[in-house]
């Protein structure tokens, strides 16, 4: 390896993920190899929110899974280039460099993405630490996201393990995990998902600012257009492994271009949708 | 709901509290008793040979079959006229010393080889499996014979048997556990974020493996010093003259209806040992796991 691939930062706009004919064998339970993702193109660029949207089993988290390679067994085709380096067929040694420190990921269940047995901010150091930050400093840096997503103070003498902590923070400190090593990508794996509504507004909003701060590119993967409008510029519509649609969140919501978004559509409780005979101010639902 | 209906509810969830409460009083006396018994015999273990009051092994056949309670023979004296108490005191050393050899033996190596199943390849997996499926087919009794018979009958011959024959079980254990934390999110978390294989291993597997052994090994504590005293009893453990609680019992078989007390002292060391043993690790199981904690 050549000291470290950290690549130029790139200017917005500049494609960061690119995957191309992206495809994904897993075996089914007769072992034998099934194609869950048939030739995925998707571009996310620097700073960019992507949300990866459709129904379960669309595949979409095995796309992400995939940018990866979280899964052994499964046999991935086409290519993934982050930065402009082909990912598949990398080395483990230098995937493994990338992991966290160029891409994060946070996961759907914050009540088992936590080590239970590890304190908190040890959790977060952790990953800076793989990463050849000194303890202390990790340490120090661990405190700082912690802090600054609200969860310090939420932790008895500023330490403490995460069964003291609720839902809400626990996938605070999965953002924390996620975003402390400083990516230029976040895989969110339906982050809001187990969480409920006011909480995932919460959570929702800080990832939010935090990646807008910190310039982050972010790949929402979820079920839930609901939160996709609020959160992403551009949302790709997956469905039986193949994309269905590419458009802006607001072209995307006005005029979709396939029926099968317009159904997913129109499945979304909105706020602001105005029925024939109602007004908007009856939803009953405080702003 | 109606008036009625709550205070109905309030009762019915008002007496088990009270019966529960009960309960755990019980259970904290039984769980304390059983601590202190374990740690007595460890210190018994450690400094039994100074507590004695004679030689455990000085043969006086003019005070043989002295009853309990005669003076300088508190616990009476055996055929040959050794001090049973003295016996018991540092027969305590080979029963447990060996028991916590074949114990953290077995922890060991099993913990190793269930990780390396659990975490390896396939292919390791397997031919790990396998393996302990063998030594699992070897009854460890039988197998103490067979080595019995070719080291000759003494208690390292029964210690190697059982370490032999024991650690399978701690793999099986530790794999099945392993291979369940290896499915929880918190591992992929930490793969995904750049945590090399041997430090997931160590940091994040390691731990949860913890709980269940401590318990595994409490409660085979009892199992062992069982089988160890049962090996020595039928002559293929500890040998004869020596003080062993197993082999006190064996050599004072053929005077329980004369003199029990021969039989009977190093018998209860055994049971109270082995009892103590199981209710501990029976406590440490319901302490340790969550999901049994509130349901005592």
């Amino acid at each position: 390896m050549t000291g470290t691939v950290q690549a130029p930062a790139g200017r917005a706009g500049d494609p960061l993920l690119e995957l191309r004919g992206l495809t994904v064998d897993l075996p089914g339970p007769d072992e034998e190899l099934r194609r869950v993702v048939h030739g995925l193109d998707l571009t996310v660029a620097v700073g960019e929110r992507v949300a990866l949207v459709g129904e379960s089993g669309s595949g979409k988290s095995v796309s992400a899974a995939a940018v990866l390679q979280l899964m052994p067994e499964a046999e991935l085709g086409g290519s993934v280039r982050l930065n402009g380096r082909e990912l598949l067929g990398m080395p483990g040694k230098q995937l493994r460099r990338l992991r966290g420190a160029e891409v994060g990921m946070i996961f759907q269940d914050p009540l088992t993405a936590l080590d239970p047995v590890i304190r908190v901010v040890d959790q977060v150091a952790e990953v800076l630490i793989v990463h050849g930050t000194r303890k202390k400093a990790a340490m120090e840096e661990a405190r700082a996201v912690l802090d600054r997503l609200g969860v310090l103070a939420r932790l008895p003498r500023g330490d403490g393990y995460p069964h003291e902590l609720s839902g809400g923070m626990r996938q605070r400190v999965g953002i924390a995990m996620a975003v402390v090593a400083g990516p230029k990508l976040l895989l969110a794996d339906e982050p809001t998902t187990a969480l409920d509504v006011r909480v995932q507004e919460q959570v929702l909003t800080l990832l939010d600012d935090l990646t807008r701060e910190r310039g982050t590119a972010v790949l929402l993967i979820t079920h839930d257009l609901g939160i996709v409008a609020g959160f992403s510029e551009r949302v790709a519509v997956m469905r039986e492994g193949a994309l269905v649609e590419t458009a802006d969140v607001d072209t995307l919501f006005a005029a979709p271009s396939s029926d099968y978004t317009a159904q997913l559509l129109a499945t979304v409780p909105r706020i602001d949708a105005v029925l024939p005979d109602q007004t908007s101010d009856q939803t009953g639902v405080p702003q | 709901m109606t008036a009625a209906a709550t205070t109905a509810g309030d009762v019915s969830v008002a007496a088990p509290v009270r019966a529960k409460r009960g309960r755990r009083w019980t259970a904290r006396v039984v769980e304390i008793s059983a601590l202190v018994v374990v740690l007595g015999v460890l210190v018994v273990t450690l400094v039994g040979p100074w507590l004695a009051p004679g030689d455990p092994d000085r043969v006086d056949v003019a005070n043989a079959f002295l009853s309990p309670g005669t003076a300088g023979h508190l616990l009476g004296t055996d055929a040959e006229g050794r001090d049973v108490l003295s016996r018991v005191l540092t027969g305590g050393r080979e029963t447990v010393l060996s028991t916590l050899l074949v114990i953290t033996f077995a922890a060991l190596v099993g913990t190793a080889v269930g990780l390396a199943a659990a975490a390896g390849p396939r292919w390791l997996d397997e031919l790990l499996m396998r393996i302990c499926d063998v030594f699992l087919s070897v009854p460890s009794l039988v197998l103490a014979l067979g080595v019995a018979a070719v080291l000759g009958p003494s208690l390292s011959s029964a210690v190697i048997a059982l370490a032999v024959t024991w650690w399978p079980g701690y793999a099986r254990l530790v794999r099945s556990v392993v291979r369940d934390t290896l499915q929880l999110e918190y591992v992929a978390a930490a793969r995904v974020l750049g945590v090399s294989r041997t430090r997931l291993v160590r940091r994040h597997l390691l731990p949860s493996v913890g709980d269940t052994l401590l318990v595994q090994t409490t409660v085979d504590v009892a199992a062992i010093i069982l089988v160890i005293s049962g090996l020595s009893f039928i002559g293929v453990g500890a040998q004869v003259p020596s003080a062993e609680w197993g082999a006190m019992v064996a050599d004072g078989r053929s005077y329980v209806v004369t003199a029990w007390w021969i039989v009977v002292v190093p018998g209860l060391a055994i049971a109270i040992t082995a009892i103590a043993a199981q209710l501990l690790g029976d406590s440490l199981r319901v302490r340790l796991d969550p999901t049994l904690r509130n349901r005592r």
